[in-house]
């Protein structure tokens, strides 16, 4: 065995018998892609179910005619419908936010039903009420004029002068469910990083604090050996915490509960092809991510110095993150450029994949930058082990 | 076995100061033979220690292991190096086996051997009782008896201790010190450095003193009683380094 496999082999022994480190780097992921994911689909159950949308009618007993016949077929639809007889009353709970959606039938006109739907445009739920209401109201609006025409003698297609079709071009490959491909990116990047948090203090600085460090550099290896071998070992256990969130979403959609099939209803669409993406962009971000906090654990003095800075870099981790999760709604997720920036390349890619595409350019801009910035952070960490000063440190 | 020749060592101190550890510092610890290394604190034992072990390289001077240069064949001295220190860690989760194991395979022990070593070592440290605990759980004598093992799991040449009874019961110190003795006996080179004047003046064949980073004296026990008229080795280590009763209060 070579001089950096002994130390490696004993690093990864040790991450494994600590209980906390498990426990960050293995449970910790698993556990929250199954709460996030059973957060979004309770969410998806909520919004698109028609029950969970209740709409207040102003004087419901009073209605007549056609105004009746509309909130009889709204409570045929599932909608939940509830009487309020003062309007002012009714704004002023729409004001406290306990109305999503109040309806005021007005004066109709012979054919035509006027509604007024009073709602606070700052409630993002009534938003999807209204928005529900409003799809529902289009569709029965063009089956009442359909039905007028067809009487009249007149071609029904008339109700719609500018029909839309839509033609999906699917580019072979399934896309992934459609919270699997905002998520999974963003996860995957926030546990390459945190993934090793658990471990990274103790590596080095906790080694100055313990005064094992003295110890283990007059073993007869090389301080290149020994670094390398520390180094690989944290990178293995960043990857292993990306690789645990992929395993959390498994499980998640394992589940049988409702509320992760409402999420992926067509499966979670995650091919062959783009888990080996998944590898090839997760690999060389690992080996950024672990040389960068390495680096950091050798610099620092001791275990608390160490974090503190670790807990400044991970912003730099944390807002790439979160910015890829919305790169896909703009024309920036197809750029170059954005292959060329770490931490965001590894997500738009893996998002793209997760899309269906093979991005062989951004596959290999971003093996080519992080790992580039990876070695370069093991050549600084390997520095720094050569120098007396920093390993005196204490 | 190992020599010192006129090493001195500085670091770089506060804005730009330059701090001198050791100055012009030479002495040699010849085979079976223990040799004092003694000073009070930052005499430069330690610096001295860490230039002899290859963590650190002297400013100027060499010093040489098993005839091996520290600064140029690093990798050899320390095959030839077993070290202790009283405030020597251990890896709190691994259990004292796996750690004699850790060590004897980056000492270069070949996996048909690491097995066998550590089992003497185990046998002869008498870890047996609690080879299966962790670290962590052990007393400071237990710790300490770990260390030993694992200092010397490549049968090494030339130890350095540095203060090894520290925080230890009476009992344990007696164990060490009786360690050491046998070390002597079996051929071994010992390097000890300690305050407790005791332990030196039983232990030491050879003794040099260290006072802020210059060799103020030398000599076996009895030379350096005689130079200053003493009879213990308390008194004479103060009457060498220039102390004077209450100067320091």
């Amino acid at each position: 065995m070579k001089g950096w496999q002994i130390v490696y082999l004993k690093e990864i022994k040790d991450y494994v018998s600590d209980k906390r480190i498990r426990f960050s780097a293995f449970v910790m992921p698993i556990v929250l892609v199954i709460t996030m994911f059973y957060m979004f689909g309770t969410i998806t159950n909520l919004v698109s179910k028609p029950s969970s949308q209740a709409i207040y009618v102003l004087d419901q007993p009073k209605l007549s005619g056609e105004s009746a016949l509309f909130v009889s077929a709204l409570t045929k639809a599932g909608i939940s419908v509830k009487n309020i007889s003062d309007l002012e009353k009714g704004k002023s709970q729409i004001a406290k936010g306990s109305i999503k959606l109040l309806l005021a039938f007005g004066p109709s006109k012979p054919g035509q039903i006027n509604v007024d739907e009073y709602f606070d445009p700052a409630n993002e739920a009534a938003q999807v009420t209204v928005g529900m209401l409003d799809e529902s109201v289009r569709q029965a609006n063009t089956k009442a004029v359909q039905a007028l025409l067809t009487a009249k003698g007149i071609p029904d297609y008339l109700a719609q002068p500018l029909n839309l079709v839509q033609k999906k071009v699917h580019k072979g490959a399934k896309s992934a469910s459609g919270v699997v491909m905002a998520l999974l990116p963003y996860l995957l990047v926030l546990w390459s990083f945190y993934g090793g948090m658990g471990a990274v203090g103790e590596i080095v600085a906790g080694e100055k604090e313990k005064n094992t460090l003295e110890t283990l550099l007059t073993v007869p290896l090389s301080r290149t050996a020994i670094a390398l071998g520390k180094l690989f070992s944290m990178t293995t256990l960043c990857f292993v915490g990306a690789l645990s969130a992929v395993v959390g979403v498994v499980i998640a959609y394992l589940l049988p509960f409702q509320q992760m099939k409402a999420i992926t209803k067509s499966g979670l669409g995650i091919h062959p092809q783009s888990f080996l993406i998944m590898i090839l962009v997760l690999l060389p971000t690992a080996l950024m991510f672990s040389a960068l906090m390495v680096s950091i654990s050798t610099r620092a003095r001791n275990i608390r110095e160490a974090m503190t800075q670790l807990s400044v870099l991970s912003t730099v981790v944390i807002l790439p993150a979160v910015f890829s999760q919305f790169i896909g709604l703009t024309d920036f997720a197809r750029s170059t450029w954005v292959s060329f920036i770490p931490v965001l390349n590894t997500a738009n890619t893996i998002r793209l994949s997760l899309s269906g595409d093979m991005p062989l350019t951004a596959v290999a801009a971003t093996i080519l930058v992080n790992g580039s910035i990876g070695l370069i952070f093991l050549f600084v960490t390997k520095r720094l082990f050569a120098k007396e000063t920093v390993l005196a440190r204490i | 076995m190992v020599q010192v020749e006129a090493v001195s060592k500085t670091f770089a101190g506060k804005k730009g100061a330059v701090v001198s550890a050791l100055s012009n510092v030479s002495f040699q610890a010849k085979e079976g033979e223990i040799f004092g290394l003694i000073g009070d604190n930052g005499a430069g034992k330690t610096t001295a220690l860490r230039i002899i072990s290859t963590l650190i390289e002297p400013t100027e001077g060499r010093a040489k292991v098993g005839g091996y240069d520290c600064k140029t064949n690093p990798i050899d001295v320390r095959k030839n190096l077993g070290i202790l220190s009283g405030s020597t860690g251990l890896y709190g989760r691994l259990t004292p086996v796996a750690l004699l194991t850790y060590f004897a395979r980056l000492f270069g022990e070949s996996e048909s051997t690491v097995k066998a070593k550590v089992q003497k070592s185990v046998e002869e440290f008498h870890i047996s009782e609690f080879m299966d605990r962790p670290c962590d759980q052990l007393s400071t004598g237990q710790k300490q008896r770990v260390s030993l093992a694992r200092a010397t799991i490549h049968d090494p040449q030339v130890m350095l201790m540095d203060e090894p009874t520290n925080g230890l019961d009476v009992q344990s110190s007696q164990g060490v010190l009786e360690f050491v003795e046998n070390l002597r006996k079996s051929g071994k080179t010992v390097i000890y450095c300690s305050h407790i004047m005791s332990e030196v003046e039983r232990l030491c064949d050879n003794i040099v003193i260290l006072h802020e980073g210059k060799i103020c004296a030398s000599g076996t026990v009895a030379e350096l009683k005689s130079q200053v008229g003493e009879t213990s080795m308390e008194k004479a280590f103060l009457a060498l380094i220039g102390y004077k009763a209450g100067a320091n209060s």
